[in-house]
C-alpha cells in the first residue's frame, strides 16, 4: 500500500544552501533539517561524493566560505566566527568578532577575511527585573518580519580580520550583497545603491547605475575587477541580471542577448533562507554561470560578457537548479532537483549531472511524486498564453477526482515544476492539484509580470480560464468537487474568488490580505503613499474597503479555514480577525474556522515543525470534510 | 515640599475590600503596593481595630489575598489567597485565627459565596472543557509551565463569534466557569452545574438550598449579555426580569423575594429590584434623579475590587452608592451618609458601623469607619500619609453652560506660583463614564507638578448626568467638541494664567478618540497625545472586541462596511498641525493596536512634518494605566509629560 507523502515527511527533508567551492574542486554547503525540536543548521565539506559534517557545535552553522588557497574552510557559529583546517582536520573558534556583535556574513582574504557584525541597541530592563521594554517608533517601516514585530534596530560593522580586528565600516544599515574586488583594496557592497568601499581608507563612493540592488545575493566580480555581475530592481517585477561598472569611467548601456526571464526570487522553492550563490564566475575569462528562470522554470545559464554587453545561453538541464558554485575541471557545482527531488549539491557537466550526496533524501520514492502536466490556455481576453501545471492523484478507481486550485503568493511568484511538497501532500491524499501562473507571475519576462491587473479581478480571470482547460482536458477531474486556497496573494485570491464566483466548493484562506487598509497602516509596508492619488482622505478609505475581499463577505457561501500567523508583519494577523468576523457574523451557520499562530510570521514554512504541521492537517482535514465530502 | 513624579507612583499603596468583622469591633481591608522586580501588585489582607489602632496583616501568606468574607455567625472569614499557582479558598478560624486552605481546584477559585449557616461555600471555579482533568486537584509546577506554555505558543483555534476579549488580553480559552458546593469542614467539592456557559457572581437563598448565579453564554446579539438563574435541587430555572440585567452583585433574598441589579429604561440608570413570587417587582432605590449604582466613574484608583455596589446590612438597611452630577453618595435607606471625598467602596454595616474607602485629589483612598448612630467618622488608616510631604493640591470646580440647557461641569488645577502656565485639557474614556469631584487622579498632580495647568470636565455625552445628558449623539458629534473647547475658554477667562496659545490635549479610549478628532477640526491645541485611542472603524471592526456587542446578523454587509469606512476621523488628517504622541498597549482587544499603528502610519505618511511617536507596551491590554505593571503605567505618564514639555514649554514666537 502505497504511503505517498504525507505532511511529517516535511520533517525527514534535508534541504541545502550556500553553496561555495573551494580552488581543489571540494564544495562546501549548509544543510538545514528539523532534529532535537528545532531546525539545525549544518555546515558540510564534501569531496567528491564524501560529504563531511564540520561544526563547533553550534545550532546555527551558516556562511561556509573557502580561503583562497582552499586550505581553510571559514563558516559562521551561532554569531561567532569558525576555522576548519582542512589538513589538520581541526575545527576553532576565532576571536575576531568584538564583544557583544554577532558575525552575520564572512569573505576570504589572501589573508585572512572581511566580515561584517552586528550588535542590537535596544533599552534593557533594570538589573534582575523581567521587564518587557516598550516599543517605539518615530519613522515608517518600524516593522519586520523577520523581527517578528518591531524592527530590531542594530549597529553593523564591517571589519577586516588578519590576526587583528579592524572595523573599516559603521553603520546602521547592513552590508548586503558584498563583494571582494581582485587586488584586495576595495569591497562592493548595496545598500539603497551599490557603493565601493576603500578597505585601506574607509572612503566610500556611490556607483552609478540605471538600476537598484534587487537583494542581498553575493555578486560575481570579474578577474580584472571592472565589473560585477549584480541582482538588480528595474522597472519591471521581475529581479534581473545586470553588469554593474566599478571604475569610474562612463560606459554606455550593455546590449543584452537572450535575456532570461528573471532571477528565482519569486519562485516557490523550499529552501532554507540563508543566503544563495546565483552567480558562479567560470573557468574562462568573463564567463560566469548564473541561476536564472524562463517560463517559471530556474535553470543554469551562462554568462558570456564581452565590453559592448552581455550574453545568455541557457544550458541544458533536465530539472531545475537553484544555486551555482565555481566552475571546475569537473564542472559547475550546483543545487540540483525536480520534482521528486529538493534542491540537493551536485556537479553539471555538458548537460549531464552527478549527485554528490545520494542519500540526503532517499526516504522520497518517484512512485510517490505525481510529475507535472504542464497545462495552457489563451487569456479571456487573448492577450496571453496562459501557463500551470496539474498534478494528478494515482488514483485507479476510474471515479472522479477532486481538484484543488491552489494559487501562490507575491503577485510576483511563480509555480515551478520542481519539489512541491505541499503539493504532493495534498496528491497524496487522493487530490489533483492546480497550480496556475496567471498574469503578474514572475518566471517569464517583465510583460507576464505586470501586476496591472493582480488585484482587479484580472488575474482571477486568469486562474478561472486555466480552472476550465484543466477540466476541459482532463475528464477525471470533478468540477463539483474543486477547493480554492493560497498564501499571502495566493490567500487573497482565495477569498476573492469565494466572494466574487461559486464555483468552488470549500476555502482556506491562509495569511491573506483581506482588508488592503491593514496593509497601508499596519504592515512593515505600511506608508507607502498610496493616499497620495486621493484629494479626500475618506475617497481613499471607503475605495480601498470597496477593493479588499472582506466587503463581499456577504457573498461567500462555502465553508472556509482562515489561517495566519500572529507574529506576521508583511500581512497583519488583524486581515484574519476581520475576515473571520465578517463571515461568521453575515453566515452563522456556514462552517467558518479560525486559527491563529502566536509564533509564526509571514514565511511560516519555516517556523517550528509542529506549528507547520498543525497548519497542513487542518487544511487538508477541511478540504476532505468539505471538498471531498461534498 | 517635594514635587511628585511619575516614579513615585510606586509609593502609593492601593486599599480595597473593607470588611466588618460581625461583633463590629474589626475592621478589614486588602492593602496593595508593587513590586519592582514584575512590576505587579501585592495584595495583602489586613485588620486593625475599629476604633482605630495598629494595622497587621490577618494571614500568613505572603503572595496574594482577595474577597474577605465571613461566615453568617462570625466565627469564620473566608478569603481566596495564593500559596501556589492560583488563588484558592481559605478559611480562618476567626477566635483562634488558624487558616488553612480549604479548594485544591485545578484552576483556582474565582469567587463565592458562604451559605447563611457557615457549613458550606458555593465556589466559582474555572473548568477547562477539552481537558481529561480532574477539576478538584492542584496543578504542578510541571503541569503549569507546559500549560503557559501552550497558551503563549500553541494554536489558537475557534468556530465561535465572540473569541477573544479585553478582559482575557485575547483569546478566549475553551473554558466555562462552573459552580461547586464545598463543605466547610471537609473541604469536599461537588460540582453543580456543568454547561458551555460561564457562571458567575454566585449568591446563596436564605434556606441555603438555593443557588443565584448569573451565566454568559455567547449569543449573536450581545455576546456579553447575562441570565439569571436559581439552582435548586440539581435543576435550573432561568429567572428572567422586566429589566435588562446588571451583573455588579450577586443577587440576595429578602421580604420573601429575590433583589437583583437590572437597568430601568424610564429612569436610564442602574437599580436595585426585588421580585416577588408572584412575579412583582418593586425599585428599591428612591426614586432621586441621581445616577444609578455601580456609578461609572473614571479614576486612577480602580486597583483592587470596588465590591458590590450595594450590601443589606445586618440591621435590614440598604446601603448603596450612587453618584450625580460630580458626587459621589454613599447612601443608606435614601439617607445620605457621606460628605465629601471619593468613595471607592464601602462594607455593609454591622453593629451599628459601617466602613468605606475614600479618596480626595491628593490622596488615594484610605479607610474610614462611620458610627451610624452618632454618624461620627474615624479616619483609621494612613497608608498614604507619605503624600504629605509632597506638594499636591486639590482642583477648582468650573462649571459651564452647553447647549440644550445644559451645564459642564469641570475642574482646573493650578501649578505653583502665579505665573503663566501651558495647559493639558485631559479627556476621559467611556464615553459613558464621567470624573467626580475628590477623585484621586495621579497623574494630574504628576503634570502640576512639571508646572501644566490640568483641566477635565464632563462634557455632554458623559454618564453622571443622567440619561439625556449621555445621548451617544453628543459625543460622536460636535456637542463634545465644542463643549471641551467651551470649557477650555472658560477655564482660560477664569484662570487668565493659563496660556491659550500653549495648550494640549490627552485622554484615553473615547478620550483617545476626542484627543485626535479635536486636533483635526480645531488647531488650538499645539500637543496631543491619544492614549489607547480609536480613530477608524472600518478597520476595528472585527480586530476590536466591541463588535461582539454592537455587531449584529448583518442583512447588507457592504453598506455597513462603507458606513464604516466614511466614520474614520482620518478623513481631516491634512488639518493635523498637532505633534501626536501614540501611546497603546500590544494586547489591547477593546481599541486594537492596529489603530494605533495606523493613525502614526497616516500622520508619517501624509503629514511628515508633524513630529509623531508611536509607543507600544508590550503585555497590556486596554486597561494599562489602571491595571498595567507598574513599570509600564509610569513609563505611560512619563512619556505624556515629556511630549508636552517638549512642545509645550517654550512660549510661542
Amino acid at each position: 500500500m502505497k504511503r505517498g507523502i504525507v505532511p511529517e515527511d516535511y520533517g525527514r527533508l534535508t534541504r541545502f544552501s550556500s553553496l561555495t567551492r573551494a580552488r581543489d574542486g571540494a564544495v562546501a554547503y549548509v544543510k538545514y533539517f528539523w532534529r532535537e525540536d528545532a531546525w539545525q543548521r549544518r555546515v558540510c565539506l564534501n569531496q567528491q561524493g564524501k560529504e563531511t559534517e564540520i561544526s563547533l557545535g553550534g545550532s546555527m552553522e551558516i556562511l561556509p566560505a573557502f580561503s583562497a588557497d582552499g586550505k581553510i574552510l571559514y563558516f559562521l557559529s551561532d554569531g561567532s566566527i569558525a576555522a576548519h583546517d582542512r589538513e589538520t582536520g581541526d575545527t576553532r573558534a576565532i576571536p575576531a568578532v568584538p564583544d557583544g556583535f554577532e558575525a552575520v556574513d564572512l569573505l576570504p582574504l589572501l589573508n585572512g577575511f572581511l566580515f561584517v557584525c552586528r550588535q542590537e541597541r535596544r533599552e534593557t530592563a533594570p538589573e534582575g527585573c523581567d521587564w518587557q521594554m516598550s516599543l517605539v517608533a518615530e519613522s515608517l517601516r518600524y516593522r519586520s518580519d523577520a523581527d517578528h514585530g518591531f524592527t530590531k534596530k542594530y549597529v553593523y560593522q564591517l571589519c577586516r580580520y588578519d590576526g587583528k580586528t579592524r572595523v573599516l565600516a559603521q553603520g546602521e544599515k547592513p552590508y548586503a550583497a558584498l563583494a571582494v574586488l581582485p587586488g584586495e583594496e576595495k569591497a562592493l557592497y548595496a545598500q539603497e545603491k551599490f557603493c565601493l568601499l576603500n578597505l585601506e581608507n574607509g572612503g566610500v563612493r556611490e556607483l552609478a547605475a540605471s538600476f537598484r540592488p534587487g537583494g542581498d545575493i553575493r555578486p560575481a566580480v570579474s578577474a580584472d575587477g571592472r565589473y560585477a555581475i549584480v541582482a538588480a530592481r528595474t522597472e519591471g517585477a521581475e529581479t534581473a541580471l545586470r553588469r554593474l561598472w566599478l571604475d569610474e569611467q562612463k560606459h554606455p548601456a550593455d546590449e543584452i542577448e537572450n535575456e532570461p526571464s528573471g532571477l528565482p526570487n519569486g519562485v516557490y522553492m523550499d529552501v532554507s533562507p540563508e543566503k544563495k550563490s546565483w552567480f558562479a564566475p567560470g573557468l574562462e575569462r568573463d564567463t560566469f554561470f548564473v541561476v536564472a528562470c524562463q517560463d517559471h522554470r530556474p535553470g543554469l545559464w551562462r554568462l558570456t560578457v564581452s565590453p559592448d554587453g552581455l550574453r545568455h545561453e541557457e544550458m541544458s538541464v533536465r530539472g531545475l537548479v537553484t544555486e551555482a558554485a565555481a566552475e571546475q575541471a569537473d564542472g559547475v557545482a550546483v543545487l540540483y532537483g525536480h520534482a521528486a527531488l529538493p534542491p540537493e549539491p551536485a556537479l553539471w557537466r555538458e548537460g549531464a549531472v552527478s549527485a554528490l550526496c545520494a542519500d540526503a533524501n532517499s526516504f522520497i520514492s518517484t512512485e510517490d511524486i505525481s510529475p507535472y502536466l504542464p497545462l495552457s490556455a489563451p487569456s479571456q481576453d487573448g492577450r496571453a498564453e496562459l501557463t500551470g501545471y496539474l498534478l494528478m492523484p494515482k488514483s485507479d478507481e476510474g471515479k472522479k477526482c477532486p481538484l484543488l486550485v491552489w494559487v501562490h503568493g507575491g503577485p510576483a511568484g511563480c509555480w515551478s515544476p520542481g519539489f512541491n511538497i505541499e503539493a504532493q501532500f495534498a496528491v497524496s491524499r487522493g487530490y489533483a492539484v492546480l497550480l496556475p501562473n496567471p498574469r503578474g507571475s514572475t518566471g517569464r519576462g517583465n510583460a507576464y509580470a505586470d501586476p496591472e491587473h493582480a488585484f482587479d479581478g484580472g488575474a482571477a480571470n486568469d486562474v478561472l480560464t486555466l480552472l476550465d482547460a484543466a477540466l476541459r482536458q482532463h475528464i477525471c477531474l470533478d468540477g463539483g468537487r474543486v477547493g480554492i486556497l493560497g498564501g499571502s496573494y495566493g490567500g487573497y485570491m482565495a477569498a476573492w474568488m469565494e466572494g466574487n464566483t461559486d464555483r468552488f466548493q470549500a476555502a482556506v484562506v491562509i495569511k491573506a490580505v483581506t482588508n488592503w487598509l491593514f496593509i497601508h497602516f499596519k504592515s512593515s509596508q505600511a506608508g507607502q503613499p498610496v493616499f497620495d492619488e486621493y484629494r479626500d482622505f475618506q475617497d481613499f478609505l471607503v475605495d480601498t474597503v470597496k477593493q479588499s475581499p472582506v466587503f463581499m463577505a456577504q457573498d461567500v457561501k462555502i465553508p472556509t479555514l482562515i489561517i495566519h500567523g500572529e507574529a506576521d508583519q508583511q500581512v497583519p494577523v488583524e486581515n484574519a480577525h476581520q475576515y473571520y468576523t465578517a463571515l461568521k457574523d453575515c453566515h452563522p451557520d456556514l462552517p467558518v474556522k479560525l486559527l491563529l499562530m502566536p509564533d509564526c510570521c509571514h514565511g511560516y514554512s519555516r517556523d517550528a515543525l509542529p506549528d507547520y504541521l498543525l497548519i497542513q492537517r487542518e487544511t487538508l482535514d477541511w478540504l476532505d470534510r468539505y471538498v471531498k465530502g461534498c | 515640599m517635594k514635587k511628585i513624579c511619575e516614579e513615585d507612583l510606586r509609593q502609593v499603596v492601593w486599599l480595597s475590600c473593607p470588611l466588618l468583622s460581625k461583633d463590629g469591633k474589626e475592621a478589614l481591608y486588602i492593602r496593595a503596593e508593587s513590586d519592582y522586580k514584575t512590576g505587579k501588585n501585592r495584595p495583602v489582607l489586613m485588620q486593625m481595630p475599629v476604633r482605630g489602632g495598629e494595622a497587621k496583616p490577618v494571614s500568613s501568606l505572603t503572595q496574594m489575598q482577595a474577597l474577605p468574607r465571613f461566615s453568617e455567625d462570625g466565627t469564620k472569614l473566608a478569603f481566596l489567597g495564593r500559596d501556589g499557582l492560583f488563588p484558592q479558598l481559605w478559611l480562618m478560624d476567626w477566635t483562634t485565627k488558624t487558616e488553612r486552605q480549604l479548594t485544591h481546584f485545578r484552576w483556582g477559585v474565582q469567587d463565592y459565596a458562604w451559605s447563611p449557616d457557615g457549613k458550606s461555600l458555593v465556589v466559582e471555579a474555572k473548568r477547562v472543557r477539552a481537558a481529561e482533568e480532574n477539576p478538584l486537584s492542584e496543578m504542578t509546577a510541571e503541569e503549569y509551565a507546559r500549560y503557559r506554555w501552550q497558551l503563549d505558543h500553541g494554536p489558537r483555534m475557534t468556530e465561535r463569534l465572540m473569541y477573544k476579549l479585553d478582559e482575557a488580553y485575547g483569546f478566549l480559552e475553551d473554558a466555562a466557569q462552573q459552580l461547586y458546593q464545598v463543605d466547610a469542614a471537609t473541604g469536599e467539592a461537588q460540582m453543580l452545574t456543568d454547561g458551555a456557559f460561564d457562571c458567575f457572581l454566585p449568591g446563596v437563598s436564605l434556606d441555603g438550598r438555593g443557588v443565584y448565579f448569573y451565566a454568559r453564554k455567547e449569543c449573536r446579539e450581545g455576546s456579553l449579555r447575562a441570565v439569571l438563574y436559581r439552582w435548586r435541587g440539581g435543576r435550573m430555572e432561568q429567572l428572567s426580569t422586566a429589566h435588562t440585567l446588571a451583573p455588579v452583585m450577586p443577587v440576595f433574598e429578602r421580604d420573601g423575594g429575590f433583589v437583583y441589579a437590572g437597568i430601568s429604561q424610564e429612569r436610564g440608570r442602574t437599580e436595585l429590584f426585588l421580585r416577588l413570587p408572584d412575579g412583582a417587582e418593586i425599585a428599591l432605590l428612591p426614586d432621586d434623579g441621581m445616577e444609578g449604582i455601580d456609578p461609572a466613574v473614571i479614576g486612577d484608583d480602580r486597583n483592587g475590587t470596588m465590591g458590590a455596589p450595594a450590601a443589606l446590612g445586618d440591621d435590614g438597611s440598604l446601603c448603596y452608592l450612587t453618584a450625580h452630577n460630580g458626587k459621589t453618595f454613599l447612601s443608606q435607606n435614601g439617607q445620605k451618609l457621606s460628605a465629601d471625598g471619593c468613595i471607592q467602596g464601602f462594607s455593609a454595616p454591622c453593629q451599628g458601623r459601617l466602613l468605606y474607602l475614600k479618596s480626595f485629589p491628593d490622596h488615594p483612598g484610605e479607610l474610614y469607619c462611620r458610627d451610624l448612630n452618632t454618624g461620627v467618622d474615624i479616619r483609621l488608616t494612613h497608608e498614604n500619609d507619605w503624600m504629605d510631604a509632597y506638594a499636591m493640591a486639590r482642583p477648582c470646580p468650573v462649571t459651564v453652560p452647553a447647549e440644550d440647557d445644559m451645564t459642564v461641569h469641570g475642574y482646573v488645577l493650578l501649578p505653583e506660583g502665579n505665573d503663566a502656565c501651558p495647559a493639558v485639557l485631559y479627556v476621559h474614556g467611556g464615553p459613558e463614564c464621567f470624573f467626580v469631584d475628590d477623585m484621586f487622579f495621579f497623574e494630574a498632580q504628576s503634570l502640576r507638578a512639571a508646572g501644566f495647568a490640568v483641566l477635565w470636565c464632563n462634557p455632554r455625552g458623559s454618564a453622571g448626568y443622567g440619561p439625556a445628558f449621555a445621548e451617544g449623539k453628543y459625543a460622536y458629534g460636535d456637542a463634545a467638541v465644542n463643549d471641551l473647547t467651551g470649557f477650555v475658554d472658560a477655564c482660560a477667562a477664569r484662570y487668565p494664567r493659563i496660556d491659550v496659545s500653549r495648550l494640549g490635549v490627552t485622554g484615553g479610549s473615547y478620550g483617545g478618540y476626542m484627543t485626535n478628532k479635536l486636533t483635526l477640526v480645531t488647531d488650538r491645541f499645539r500637543a496631543a497625545a491619544a492614549q489607547r485611542t480609536w480613530i477608524d472603524p472600518a478597520t476595528s471592526y472585527g480586530t476590536g472586541d466591541m463588535g461582539f456587542i454592537s455587531g449584529s446578523g448583518q442583512t447588507d454587509f457592504r453598506t455597513y462596511m462603507l458606513n464604516r469606512a466614511k466614520g474614520s476621523i482620518l478623513k481631516d488628517i491634512n488639518k493635523l498641525t498637532a505633534p501626536t504622541l501614540i501611546l497603546h498597549g500590544e494586547k489591547d482587544v477593546r481599541c486594537g493596536v492596529e489603530q494605533a499603528d495606523q493613525l502614526f502610519n497616516a500622520i508619517r505618511a501624509t503629514r511628515p512634518e508633524v513630529p509623531c511617536r508611536l509607543v507600544i507596551f508590550p503585555g497590556e491590554n486596554h486597561n494599562i494605566t489602571r491595571e498595567g505593571l507598574m513599570h509600564n503605567r509610569i513609563r505611560h505618564m512619563l512619556e505624556i509629560r515629556q511630549w508636552m514639555e517638549k512642545y509645550l514649554k517654550e512660549e510661542r514666537p
